[in-house]
């Protein structure tokens, strides 16, 4: 009976470290941000210019670079900015995703994702948002990580009355990766 | 994974045990207060930590132990430039990780002034991160610990400290917490038939 329990322990912990350094131990968490190099102007158009959209490309970023090829997921993603209201009415922001580019509104309904809304602006108001805020107004989250995760994807702008101007400025991306070391 | 049904059986056996014993059952009560470290987890920092745990004797070289502890996952500043602007900081909130395990100790049967002992153990994890949804993970721990006596072999000053590992991402990932704690537990004489 006592034969086996004095190597009970040891096999136990064998097993366990076995375990522990087959992968999942050896990884970090490791942030990163990434600042838009433009604002984002988003006016009611048929067709999108460039200044109602902006290309993210996290592989400009040395922290996305060093660990894209063993990154595991996305731990939380969010994003810093401010937002202007140039009206005098009220009018609400929404930010859609999408991983190709479109040249209207209608196509970025159709195809891409939004993750954020709501954005409910009085006339001429001008609101900043930071992690904490924006957190509780995310949706899609599991699709935003998605394109963190594959680091391109283009950032439209809208609002969503029939007219609107909004000005969605000093944006920054806040990331959170999983990856092996 | 199925953990509290797991850590049940092992706390019907831990106190399950001493109905065997004759003579007295050591039981040992204790807390501590410590400090949680991540590592490399560049989204959250340290806290304080605290707990409580009871230990047993269960057979030969190997004792039980239920372990409750919450600590403080601290804030993380981040310096981002947006454009057009200076920099400015940004706070991604810490929040609290809490936790409910079991761990086997391996320490000499019986009590002695100086008690070392090392530990493996399982644990069911709430990680709430401030502004994020909170997470429960499935935890392993190693690690040890020296029990030094105070008094009379029932009271005891230990310090202790583990790695506690707790997967993420479909185990590819994990994120790792260095727990360090110390604290006073106090062994109750159970009599038995």
């Amino acid at each position: 009976m006592k034969k086996w329990l004095k190597y009970i322990f040891p096999l136990l912990a064998v097993a366990f470290l076995g375990w522990g350094i087959c992968g999942c131990l050896v990884s970090g968490i490791f942030t990163l941000d990434y600042a838009f190099d433009q604002d984002i102007h988003a006016l009611p158009s048929s067709t999108l210019d460039s200044q109602d959209k902006v290309f993210v490309n996290l592989n400009t970023i040395d922290t996305y670079k060093d660990h894209k090829d063993n990154l595991k997921g996305v731990e939380s993603v969010c994003i810093i900015m401010d937002v202007k209201n140039n009206l005098n009415q009220n009018v609400s922001g929404e930010i859609w995703i999408s991983y190709d580019e479109y040249q209207s509104k209608s196509e970025v309904m159709q195809h891409g994702t939004r993750i954020f809304s709501g954005i409910a602006l009085g006339p001429n108001q001008e609101r900043h948002f930071d992690c904490g805020d924006v957190q509780d107004i995310l949706e899609n989250l599991n699709a935003f990580e998605a394109a963190v995760k594959a680091g391109q994807f283009w950032v439209y702008g809208f609002g969503n009355e029939q007219t609107y101007d909004v000005t969605f400025s000093h944006i920054v991306l806040f990331v959170a990766l999983a990856a092996g070391l | 994974m199925k953990i509290l049904p797991r850590l049940s059986l092992l706390a019907i056996l831990l106190f399950g045990i001493p109905v065997a014993f004759a003579g007295s059952y050591p039981l040992g009560v204790g807390a501590f207060g410590g400090w949680d470290m991540p590592l490399v987890q560049q989204d959250i920092g340290s806290g304080p930590m605290y707990g409580v745990a009871l230990r047993g004797h269960l057979i030969a070289f190997l004792h039980g132990q239920l372990v409750f502890r919450a600590s403080a996952q601290g804030d993380q500043d981040k310096t981002v430039t947006p454009l057009g602007q200076s920099s400015l900081v940004a706070t991604l909130q810490g929040g609290s990780l809490t936790g409910f395990g079991a761990n086997i100790l391996l320490a000499s049967k019986k009590p002695t002034m100086i008690w070392p002992y090392g530990f493996i153990g399982i644990s069911t994890n709430k990680f709430a991160p401030g502004e994020r949804d909170a997470e429960t993970f499935f935890g392993t721990s190693w690690g040890g610990g020296l029990s030094v006596s105070l008094y009379r072999n029932l009271i005891y000053a230990d310090v202790n400290t583990s790695l506690l590992v707790m997967p993420i991402e479909n185990n590819s990932a994990s994120r790792k917490n260095w727990q360090t704690g110390i604290g006073l537990v106090y062994f109750f004489q159970i009599p038995m038939k």
